[in-house]
């Protein structure tokens, strides 16, 4: 069984659409619903912002939508054009858990969680909401590790959408010395690098949940191309 | 003429079939008795049913049909015995040879010969005429067929005498029947006889025209749209002729005459000739139709020679009523297809020579040219073209003031399809067309701004097709016309058309029916100067000032668009519509791009908001989110930029960008402002995002007073706007109060908020930093709901104790140094703000450390053990392990003071789990007997709790059905205790794992 | 008729070289065909006449001569038969037949003013009549008809006809400055050989121009011409073309007209607008006409005329005849 998890959007606030290329490997054909036979679960975990086009998209992927509020999601707006998409008139949850099999999968956005981010934090909401699974989000940044025998997921952003938050810190930079003294020119080759440091890669992640396994298929967008890594996780 | 009723028609057209059959058949009998002119009798006998009159056109051809099979077989029979003649003369002749060889025999020619021409003029004896042509066309072209005829003399003659039948429908028959069966006979092997078959076709086509038309006028005048139809039905018939010609044309190469061109010929000869017999037939259908035909059918070389004439003489001396635009359609609608043809067909060859290129680099040159040759082919001068088109055009808009406005639009359109086709780069002549539309056809009069929908497609055309909606800047009259037409709805049409265009958005709707080249893959284009912003901006202005409210009335009176309550409902509704407009315009901001000057991109983007974004404060909410999340992004590329610099070359001064990078923030903090004023009532949640945004932006660049002056926006926003949050937001309201991450309060969801950036902030001094966080964790405590209170102090004990260094490597966190250095000497001064909070703590803290505080002893032991773990980390961490205590007690404090004993207890498990955090990550404060007291605490509560719950259970037995509120109730109670032991049975095990897996939370009782 | 009566005379009158001459076939009063041989204006008429005797009886006679005649039969009050040329040869003495007997005769060179005709109320014969007088009962004859063509050489040489002939493309700019009333036809020259040209019409309605390639017609020659609509207001269906053979007879007032319409030609088929031309063609080898023969001895005359009838939508007809002259070409 198919589940995708997606999230952090931020379209159009921060970006203008997810890859084309991601957009055709979702949804293989674009006008029949549900778009993708074989997906058979959709988790997303918010900042979708405004965009009704895609919330469209997402929703007509598979049979079942999952949505819970990302940190810069309005609600009203967000819960209404869900509502004209699906005729279901739902409140939009801060998290939820589904079950598949022996797996509960929980999944929040994740900025309501102090320390954002901390895998304490994270391992904590998994024991409240005793899920084997924790999928979140908000940090745009694509990862899987289990820990304390539970597996935790962030899909990352699947438009690439910049954060604000600090930028990956890369050990092995800034050896080189140049000497370029240019002052109010803009070195092009700094802010190349400035931009690399900060740039957020497009991915989204599958879940492959049969019994009590989980196989995690990473799907990252790369230099106008798709890359893939897998991660199995079973439950003890 | 009335002809009968349809199924009288029916049977006289079986009738007629019949005795067609049975003669023709008659026909064939006699021929196979070599009875050759009875069988001509019979010929004639079925021939005379076509003299029919009371026939539709579509039952007349039926009977031609079968009749046109009959005289194949007659002519087969014909052609045959004259062959075995001549084999039998030809022996003969040998024979006579091989007896006298020295006699000439002179005899042939006259005895073979005669047979067909002695037939030809036999059936001229035929009293009626129907018959007697038919059999002399059939005769007369068995006759062509052999080698020995008198081929021109028989084709003249035949047409000449076809001029006998003057009624509509038979003469167009027997005229296509000539054409028919001298359509491979016509002898074209010299330019003698090439002209005089051309002269043939274009007679026959001549008089069949005439007839044509002429049937519009037979019968009554009631019957005229019957007779349309009938004459559509029969416009192939005509068009043949045409099709022939332009076959023969193509057929005969000039036969060693160097000097013929076909292009000319075709000039000089049959274009005058043909066009003018359509002229001056002046019938409505022949003009459309043959037009069309003359178009489709000669090759477009051809056209390209006569399109001045063909335009200039011929369209405008066309019919009135006769629709210009359609002919100029086809027309055009030909060359662009000539066009795509040619460059297919130069890409083929580009492709071909790719390949040998490979294979043969130093032949490179040789076969560029052959490219170059290959494309001279089909250069066709644009500009000749086009000033050919519109010349024409201005001619007929002078000589025909009534050409209606639909004429006007349809003609210009294609104009410009034509030269997007040929040209996509040339702007001057797309020009030349808005310009005139401007000047010329739009008016600012009622009937006008009726008929706007038309010019909508001139204007929607080129910005589909153009590669880069870029180019439309260079159409400043694009824009005037633009600007004229005075419906704006009309103008939105064409701002979003822009818009989709710019966000390659695909409008897959068929018309455009010339497609523009293709490209695999959309690739944005960049907004990268002012200009370029004015370009198009000025188009979205519409959309942006003259957004919404009328268009939402009138959805409101049909009740048709879709609305989205905003803002609770309070006077707030908006369209779907209206949001998929914003959101093109944020992406439209996102394309105002420099992706190798920032600081150009910045001004960009102020200049923007200045000067079109801020025009309407409905569009100020959905735009200015992302205009600022942009420049606050740009903001940090730039200063992350100017760190790394400063680093390199730590003796330049920097202070310029400095500059530059603060005087932004202020402009940025001005943005959010000004969003503030407009929404502050409803937005201030997502304004405070924004200002959080700006200060962990200003913390990373070291910009501490920036940062400072941020978050104490935040702070204000907080305080003003959502600290009563009582009108707005209730969204999460109904949230169980026991779901830890179920939302809560919108002031208590903000101070996570805060608190989660101020937690990643690094470079406020330490000063600064505690007094924001005590101020934060104060804030928290003062919620309006214990477990919003309980959950914030808690979360908020975090700030004093961080996990992660975030850094980059080789700095240091300020806030931890000044720990450092004013530890020692000024610790004491710091504590005045905080001693606040404290001192409401410390009151209740105490009763509950009697209780739990019992046992303290272990806590060096795993002090030790996890200080060793994290001790490279502490020294760039800011930790206070007293602090993060001090708010754990709190929020014990206030989970103890709730009501609720069931929420209670959830509140003082997740404090355990908390502490659980703090004690992994190495708290000495938060050790295993303060855990183990909290534990007992916990264990306590349930016993408690759980003999009311018995009771409760017991109860209820007794109440059994009478109290089924109750029961719920205490039911749902029930369910919560039981989920709260749960979790608690949960914390243990996991606590239990710990111990076993991570050699953690030694000491800790179970 | 005297075959019946068993005369006792076998009179047989043959015509040199008879088996090889020409002959036509004509119509006998009765509807039977006849075969006669033709001869020419002043050719001699030569042959032999054999009497023999039935039985081998002896006969007695008063003498045997022949005799060539020329007459005309009308029938206007009764049949009247006038002759216009009679020659008579003896041929035998009175004396006694009582074996065969062959006489040659021969009338040199004789003057055959008119062609043979059969018409409806007149005749115009030549035969041989064989008499042998006897004593007692009335003389025993025989007669033989002669046909009698008369050729006219044909007058300078039009141009060859054949099968396609059409010539003279039919452009449509004639400058006619007739009146639309109608007007006689141009009297053909004598040679007849000119283009005969009518412009008729009738007022308001229609207007027409015909045009043949001349007026005189070998009787196997090709009628050739078109016709020119100049204005036509009527509902035409279609035009034919006929050639009424029209035989007068007697002077007036004792006259007797008879008309035949010896062909009916379509040539037209619908109605024709403004500018149209239609041509004409009509072989006229394959009817049976007769020369134009004017007051043949003051007695009668054959004449045809030319016929356009133009039909319209009510089968209406309107025509217009206008003569032509057919002479027989050798």
């Amino acid at each position: 069984m198919l589940t995708l998890a997606i999230g952090d959007l931020y379209i159009p606030e921060r970006s203008v659409d997810i890859p084309s290329k991601f957009r055709k490997l979702l949804s293989p054909n674009p006008n029949s619903i549900p778009s993708n036979n074989k997906i058979s679960e959709v988790i997303c975990l918010g900042n979708i912002i405004n965009s009704n086009d895609i919330l469209k998209f997402l929703y007509n992927l598979s049979n079942s939508f999952h949505l819970v509020k990302g940190e810069f999601d309005d609600s009203q707006i967000l819960s209404q054009q869900l509502l004209a998409i699906s005729n279901k008139d739902k409140p939009i949850p801060l998290h939820n858990v589904i079950v598949h099999d022996n797996l509960r999968i929980g999944f929040t956005n994740g900025y309501q969680i102090v320390p954002k981010n901390d895998p304490l934090a994270l391992s904590n909401v998994a024991r409240e909401l005793d899920v084997d699974i924790l999928i979140w989000g908000g940090t745009h940044k694509v990862e899987a590790y289990t820990l304390d025998g539970r597996f935790f997921i962030n899909p990352g952003s699947a438009t690439g959408a910049y954060t604000f938050d600090w930028p990956e810190q890369d050990d092995a930079q800034d050896i080189e010395d140049e000497s370029d003294l240019l002052t109010n020119s803009i070195d092009v080759e700094v802010l190349n690098e400035v931009i690399e440091s900060d740039a957020i890669i497009p991915s989204f992640c599958l879940l492959d949940t049969q019994g009590s396994t989980c196989t995690l298929y990473i799907y990252t967008y790369l230099g106008g191309e798709v890359k893939v890594d897998k991660v199995t996780y079973t439950k003890e | 003429m009335t002809l009968p009723s349809i199924s009288e028609q029916k049977a006289i057209l079986q009738g007629c079939l019949n005795n067609i059959n049975h003669q023709s058949n008659l026909m064939k009998q006699c021929l196979n008795e070599n009875n050759l002119l009875q069988g001509l009798k019979h010929c004639s006998n079925f021939l005379n049913e076509l003299r029919t009159n009371q026939l539709s056109p579509k039952q007349y051809y039926e009977m031609y049909i079968l009749i046109f099979d009959s005289l194949e077989s007659l002519s087969n029979h014909l052609l045959t015995s004259h062959n075995s003649k001549v084999q039998k003369l030809k022996k003969r002749q040998q024979q006579q040879q091989q007896k006298e060889p020295g006699s000439v025999n002179t005899s042939f020619d006259n005895t073979t010969s005669p047979f067909l021409s002695d037939l030809y003029e036999l059936v001229q004896y035929s009293g009626n005429i129907i018959p007697r042509l038919y059999m002399m066309i059939v005769i007369g072209t068995t006759y062509m067929a052999t080698s020995e005829a008198p081929t021109k003399e028989i084709m003249k003659d035949m047409i000449e005498m076809c001029h006998g039948v003057q009624h509509p429908i038979r003469g167009l028959f027997l005229r296509y029947y000539l054409s028919q069966r001298t359509k491979h006979l016509l002898p074209f092997s010299n330019s003698i006889d090439f002209n005089e078959t051309i002269e043939f076709l274009i007679a026959n086509f001549i008089e069949m025209n005439k007839l044509w038309v002429r049937l519009q006028h037979q019968g009554h005048s009631s019957e005229r749209e019957l007779r349309y139809r009938e004459r559509k039905e029969l416009k192939i018939l005509v068009g043949s002729n045409l099709v022939r010609l332009s076959q023969i044309i193509d057929d005969y190469k000039g036969n060693k005459d160097e000097n013929y061109s076909s292009i000319v010929f075709y000039k000089t000869k049959i274009f005058p000739t043909i066009t003018e017999q359509i002229i001056q037939c002046r019938d409505h259908l022949a003009q459309s139709y043959l037009i069309d035909v003359l178009i489709q059918i000669f090759p477009d070389d051809f056209h390209f020679a006569t399109l001045e004439n063909l335009l200039n003489n011929v369209f405008i001396n066309l019919h009135p009523l006769l629709k210009k635009s359609e002919l100029i359609s086809t027309l055009i609608d030909r060359f662009i297809t000539y066009n795509k043809f040619q460059s297919d067909l130069a890409t083929e060859v580009d492709e071909k020579l790719a390949v040998t290129d490979d294979i043969k680099e130093s032949k490179e040159t040789q076969s560029h040219e052959q490219v170059e040759g290959e494309a001279e082919h089909f250069n066709v001068d644009v500009d000749e073209l086009f000033t050919i088109f519109w010349n024409f055009y201005l001619r007929l808009y002078e000589s025909d003031p009534e050409l209606p406005m639909e004429e006007h639009s349809t003609i210009l359109q294609f104009y410009i399809k034509l030269s997007l086709v040929y040209d996509p780069k040339n702007f001057r002549n797309l020009d030349t067309i808005y310009k005139f539309a401007t000047e010329n056809l739009i008016t600012s009069d009622k009937e006008s701004s009726d008929n706007e929908e038309l010019w909508l497609q001139l204007l929607v055309v080129p910005i589909r097709y153009f590669k880069s909606v870029k180019d439309l800047f260079n159409l400043p009259f694009f824009h005037e016309f633009y600007l004229k037409l005075t419906n704006k709805s009309y103008q939105k049409q064409i701002s979003l058309e822009i818009i989709n265009k710019f966000l390659g958005i695909s409008t897959n709707d068929e018309l455009l029916d010339i497609s523009p080249p293709t490209t695999d893959e959309f690739e944005y284009e960049y907004l990268t100067t002012t200009d370029e912003i004015d370009g198009i901006f000025k188009y979205l202005l519409v959309l942006i000032k003259d957004s919404q409210q009328q268009q939402l009335n009138t959805a409101k009176n049909l009740g048709i668009i879709k609305t989205i309550k905003v803002n609770n409902g309070d006077n707030g509704l908006i369209t779907q519509e209206f949001l998929d407009i914003q959101e093109k315009f944020c992406k439209i901001i996102h394309l105002i791009e420099n992706p190798v000057d920032p600081f150009k991109n910045l001004s960009n983007l102020m200049y923007a908001r200045r000067k079109y974004l801020n025009k309407n404060s409905q569009n100020i909410i959905y735009t200015y989110p992302t205009l600022i999340n942009k420049i606050l992004y740009k903001l940090k590329i730039i200063g992350y930029m100017s760190l790394k610099l400063k680093k390199r070359n730590p003796k330049v001064d920097y202070s310029n960008q400095d500059l530059l990078i603060t005087t932004n923030f202020k402009n940025v903090s001005i943005i959010i402002d000004e969003l503030y004023q407009h929404h502050q009532q409803y937005s201030s949640d997502l304004i405070l995002k924004l200002y959080l945004n700006a200060a962990t932006i200003a913390d990373q660049l070291k910009q501490e007073s920036l940062a400072y002056e941020l978050f104490n926006q935040c702070f204000i926003v907080y305080e003003e706007n959502l600290i009563l949050s009582s009108h707005q937001y209730n969204y999460y309201h109904h949230i169980n109060p026991h779901d830890s991450l179920g939302g809560g309060s919108l002031p208590y969801q903000s101070i996570l908020l805060i608190g989660n950036k101020l937690i990643n902030s690094r470079y406020f001094n330490k000063e600064n930093y505690e007094s924001l966080i005590t101020k934060l964790t104060l804030y928290g405590s003062k919620l309006l709901k214990k477990q919003d209170q309980c959950r914030s102090v808690y979360y908020c004990a975090h700030l004093w104790w961080w996990c992660e260094n975030l850094l980059p490597p080789g700095e240091k966190s300020p806030t931890v140094n000044e720990v450092k250095a004013e530890e020692v000497s000024e610790a004491k001064t710091e504590k005045q703000p905080e001693e606040k909070v404290e001192t409401s703590e410390d009151k209740t803290d105490e009763a509950q450390n009697a209780d739990k505080q019992d046992d303290a002893e272990p806590e060096e032991d795993v002090d030790v053990e996890a200080g060793e773990e994290v001790e490279e980390d502490e020294e760039s961490l800011y930790r206070d392990d007293k602090r993060v205590l001090e708010c754990l007690q709190k929020a014990l404090r206030v989970a103890d003071s709730c009501m609720d004993p069931y929420l209670s207890l959830k509140l003082f498990i997740e404090i355990l789990n908390r502490c659980l955090i703090f004690n992994v990550y190495g708290n000495a404060l938060i050790d295993s007997r303060y855990i183990n007291g909290l534990i007992d605490l916990i264990t306590t509560n349930i016993d408690n709790l759980k003999t009311d719950d018995n009771e409760a259970a017991f109860n209820i037995d007794i109440n059994d059905a009478a109290n089924n509120g109750v029961e719920e109730d205490t039911d749902k109670e029930a369910k919560l205790f039981r989920q709260s032991r749960n979790l608690f049975d949960r914390t243990l095990s996991y606590i239990r794992d710990q111990q076993i897996n991570e050699n953690r939370f030694e000491g800790i009782i179970v | 008729m005297s075959i019946f009566f068993k005369a006792p005379l076998d009179i047989d009158i043959r015509l040199d070289n008879e088996d090889t001459r020409k002959h036509v076939e004509v119509k006998t009063p009765h509807g039977r065909m006849e075969k006669l041989p033709i001869f020419k204006d002043g050719e001699s008429v030569k042959g032999q006449v054999t009497i023999r005797t039935k039985e081998g009886r002896k006969i007695e006679h008063f003498g045997v001569k022949v005799q060539l005649f020329g007459s005309i039969e009308t029938n206007i009050d009764g049949l009247i038969t006038s002759e216009f040329l009679s020659l008579a040869t003896e041929l035998a003495a009175p004396s006694i037949l009582s074996h065969p007997e062959t006489y040659p005769f021969e009338f040199k060179n004789v003057e055959k003013q008119y062609e043979s005709y059969r018409g409806k109320n007149a005749r115009l014969r030549y035969y041989l009549k064989v008499v042998v007088s006897r004593k007692s009962s009335s003389e025993i004859t025989r007669e033989k008809e002669l046909w009698v063509y008369q050729y006219i050489t044909p007058p300078p040489p039009t141009s060859s006809i054949t099968a396609t002939v059409s010539k003279g493309n039919n452009n449509n700019n004639h400058n006619h400055n007739h009146n639309p009333v109608q007007t006689p036809p141009t009297t053909p020259s004598k040679d007849g050989n000119q283009t005969v040209k009518m412009d008729v019409g009738i007022e308001d309605c229609l207007h027409i121009e015909f045009e043949y390639s001349k007026s005189r017609f070998s009787l196997k020659d090709v009628i050739i011409g078109r016709i020119y609509f100049l204005l036509v207001r009527l509902k035409i269906k279609h035009m034919e073309l006929s050639l009424i053979r029209r035989e007068t007879v007697g002077s007036a007032p004792n006259q007797i007209t008879d008309s035949e319409t010896v062909v009916r030609f379509e040539i037209m088929d619908g109605a024709p607008v403004k500018g149209e031309a239609i041509p004409i063609r009509l072989f006229l080898g394959g009817y049976d006409l007769t020369p134009t023969y004017r007051d043949v001895n003051k007695k009668f005359s054959t004449r045809t005329y030319l016929s356009l009838v133009l039909i319209d939508e009510d089968a209406r007809r309107y025509f217009k005849q206008s003569e032509i002259i057919l002479y027989r070409d050798s």
